[in-house]
């Protein structure tokens, strides 16, 4: 694995592969001193042109724990602002010597073209409304290890509630959640369904969306094992997408009266950040089931595993005997 | 182009409207005076005083082309084209007379700028560089151009390309001028409201791509409210770059009804679909976007 | 690649075992004549590197539990990859998880794998130790040790010395040891 861009590129091996590492990278996190010398030569460049705290500071996190160098990139305060281009602004990152970029931007598909501008390996850390690959890896990880199903999800209903259209986090969690084996349903108005999903319902549409949709909150939450619930993103809500807040949180939000239908057993998700009385009106820290904090943490033995996996090991080199047997 | 040495083009394929025929033709005072095979015997050597002789094996020879959709950028986007490269290229690749799109900076809503245009296409002297006008001044959709004064100066055809007419009121009325002066409006058929921020088909593709999609009905939409603005007013109008399926049964059904109507659909566009982009190259990113293998 | 049909049995499984209950013993012995002279008996870590050296540590583990039931003795593993020198240089990274029962201060830490080569890996696997704690001190057991020392490490308790050739590979189970003879053969 060179790069990591988009879920659609990790085979089910790859993904069980990531997790069983990220076991291992927990087990170092609890650790009194929790840094390993794995990659102590290394230099990971984190390219953020949108706004994030966890993502940002798990990837930072991760690279530290594993003695990487991290470089930190600011766009408010680059060249960018001199009319630099992103073309020009990575390769002269990688003139510095950077092992690799953890890139997230507003354009879907950025991190695709850094690849074509310099030989460092890429971790798309969210590019537009396109993928987040961490966060779908963080998610499985999560919720595999709090079911304690090894690296399945065999036969688990998840209802993913909320913005889908607009969501890279629906795009990469969706890919995962379904290729672990789980029952995905996604739960919206259609406005905020993927278009195809409601224009173009053909076998080309499931195949990219092997799920079930309903617009019914409550119908739903009865059969679910799993809520996963979207950040409501209001910046997006631009072209009468929904009527207002009140009214989606009305139909779609968690409250505490669908709270309370719901079995003792079910798991509560977010990705972050939350919108309090929105899609969740409940305190989370009350839920039993909630695994957002966990989210959290996860995040970080995950962004260690994945930033192992492409910088650990030699990409091509035939490995001699000498060095197997030592 | 005239010229008043003969021409005898010998041993070409031949395209014409009765089929593919290998040929000679023989040209005098820049008209085809004779098409057929082995006629050059019959005329004498170029070196005896006969026709300057061009020997067309295994070329195909047909009359040039027009293009009806150029952009050849001058006034105001130089760096990318200018009537000159923009004729260079055109006669190249066979044409002999491009219609120039109107939007240029500034754009070709007066005569002043459709003359400038057209005198530079003379200037360039290798096609017949044809000036269309915009629909509305600076192709911002609020006020007519001046019709009467722009067709006095043998404009024919008036769009504002790349926006489309949105306003129904604007666009009737430029109807009814239309029809008055018996010109010819071109329209970009697109609902803007509804392709906001759009990059590509708003499909599976684009679903997938987490990419704002342009919806075939935005061009559909658009497309039938005009043809009951010409059914209405009786204008002739020429729809530009259609890309959907839909439309062209739409065209099609009001062309058989008798409206005043004809459109064009590019090569891209019946021959490649959204899944082009699924890389992502910006190459495939046209304006209308590639549709689904149900347009093509 | 391995010959198969080419390899030879060095030890058998009956000799791997007797060789585990002499390590077992020996590492008594260490024991007790440390607490001789300290007077009290101390904390013993048995720790396998992952993954050839954890069967082995076990085996160990439970001679000893058998041999002197009451000895103050805890069974751990540790992964090495992380701290290794040439973790760029590998095509594939396996890691494992290390387990360490309790604090290794000032504890008597034995090092168990299954073969001792360049002494590489023994070198990662004491850098990955101080991480959970500074052991009194820390003493190294292998099944075989096959020669070819890179760096200045020498084994405590050893099931046989066996003299190869560098490129042979070493396979050592408890059904008994096998030399593959490389490409020089």
């Amino acid at each position: 694995m060179k790069h990591l861009l988009s879920m659609d590129d990790l085979s089910l091996g790859e993904l069980q592969h990531l997790l069983s590492l990220a076991d291992e990278m927990s087990e170092i996190q609890k650790r009194a001193q929790p840094k390993v010398p794995a990659l102590r030569n290394k230099t990971v460049a984190s390219l953020f042109f949108e706004d994030s705290t966890r993502t940002r500071l798990s990837f930072e996190t991760a690279a530290k724990r594993l003695s990487a160098d991290t470089m930190t990139f600011s766009a408010a305060s680059s060249s960018v602002n001199k009319g630099e281009s992103l073309r020009d602004t990575v390769e002269t990152l990688s003139a510095m010597g950077v092992d690799a970029f953890v890139v997230r931007h507003k354009t879907a598909g950025l991190p695709l073209a850094m690849t074509q501008w310099t030989d460092a390996h890429i971790v798309n850390a969210g590019d537009g409304a396109h993928q987040h690959p961490t966060q779908a890896l963080l998610d499985a990880f999560t919720l595999t290890r709090a079911l304690e199903l090894g690296n399945s999800l065999a036969g688990v209903r998840i209802a993913m509630v909320g913005d889908i259209r607009h969501s890279r986090v629906a795009r990469s969690t969706v890919r995962a959640f379904v290729l672990l084996g789980a029952k995905v349903t996604l739960v919206a108005p259609a406005s905020l369904l993927p278009p195809s999903l409601i224009y173009s319902d053909t076998a080309e549409t499931r195949h990219e969306w092997p799920v079930s949709t309903s617009h019914d909150l409550d119908e739903v939450l009865g059969e679910v094992d799993v809520v996963y619930l979207l950040r409501m993103q209001h910046e997006r809500m631009n072209a009468a997408f929904i009527s207002s807040v009140g009214e989606y949180a009305l139909h779609f939000g968690l409250t505490p009266q669908r709270l309370a239908k719901l079995p003792h057993s079910f798991k509560l998700m977010h990705p972050g950040p939350m919108n309090h009385g929105v899609e969740i009106g409940v305190d989370p820290a009350l839920v039993p089931g909630s695994l957002i904090t966990q989210q959290v943490t996860n995040g970080v033995s995950v962004r260690m595993a994945v930033l192992l996996s492409l910088l650990g090991p030699a990409a091509t080199s035939e490995m001699t005997k000498e060095e197997k047997n030592v | 182009m005239s010229s008043n040495k003969s021409i005898l083009i010998i041993g070409g394929t031949v395209v014409n409207v009765s089929g593919e025929v290998l040929a000679d033709v023989m040209i005098d005072q820049g008209v085809v005076q004779e098409v057929g095979p082995n006629i050059s015997a019959k005329y004498a050597a170029e070196n005896e005083g006969g026709p300057r002789r061009i020997d067309a094996t295994s070329c195909v020879v047909t009359s040039a082309f027009v293009d009806l959709h150029t952009h050849l950028r001058e006034n105001g986007r130089v760096e990318s084209e200018t009537i000159e490269k923009g004729s260079r290229a055109a006669v190249l690749g066979g044409y002999g007379a491009v219609v120039a799109m109107p939007n240029t900076e500034p754009a070709q809503d007066s005569v002043a700028v459709v003359e400038f245009v057209r005198m530079q296409g003379e200037r360039a002297g290798l096609v017949d560089v044809v000036p269309s006008a915009c629909i509305t001044v600076n192709r911002a959709g609020l006020q007519l151009s001046p019709f009467h004064s722009l067709a006095q100066n043998g404009v024919t055809l008036y769009t504002d390309d790349g926006n489309g007419v949105q306003d129904p009121v604007i666009m009737r009325r430029a109807m009814e001028y239309a029809k008055e002066l018996n010109i010819t409006l071109m329209q970009h058929c697109e609902v803007s409201r509804l392709t906001e921020g759009a990059v590509m088909h708003e499909g599976c593709c684009s679903s997938h791509l987490g990419l704002p999609g342009w919806p075939s009905i935005a061009e559909v939409l658009m497309l039938q409210r005009d043809l009951e603005l010409v059914r209405e007013t009786g204008a002739k109008m020429h729809f530009l770059h259609l890309s959907t399926a839909r439309s062209v049964e739409l065209v099609r059904q009001a062309k058989n009804e008798g409206l005043p109507v004809t459109a064009e659909v590019t090569p891209h566009h019946f021959s490649l679909t959204d899944e082009k982009l699924s890389g992502f190259n910006t190459v495939f990113k046209v304006n209308p976007p590639l549709r689904t293998m149900e347009d093509v | 690649m391995t010959n198969t049909e080419k390899a030879a049995t060095v030890l058998t499984s009956s000799d791997v075992q007797r060789a585990i209950r002499r390590i077992a013993h020996e590492i008594i012995e260490h024991v007790a004549s440390v607490a001789g002279s300290a007077g009290s008996s101390e904390k013993v870590a048995i720790m396998g590197l992952q993954h050839g050296g954890v069967w082995l540590a076990e085996a160990i583990h439970s001679n000893i539990v058998e041999i002197q039931p009451d000895t103050p003795i805890v069974l751990g593993s540790i992964d090495v990859s992380m701290y290794r020198d040439d973790i760029g240089l590998r095509p594939t990274l396996e890691v494992a998880t290390s387990h360490v029962p309790c604090s290794l201060d000032g504890v008597l830490v034995v090092l168990v794998d299954d073969v001792l080569f360049t002494g590489r890996t023994v070198r990662a696997a004491l850098d990955a130790l101080i991480e959970f704690g500074r052991p009194r001190a820390v003493r190294l057991a292998v099944m075989v040790d096959r020669g070819h020392r890179e760096l200045p490490i020498r084994p405590d308790f050893v099931g046989k010395n066996i003299p190869t050739h560098v490129s042979d590979e070493v396979l050592v189970q408890l059904s008994g040891v096998e030399v593959f003879p490389g490409a020089h053969a």
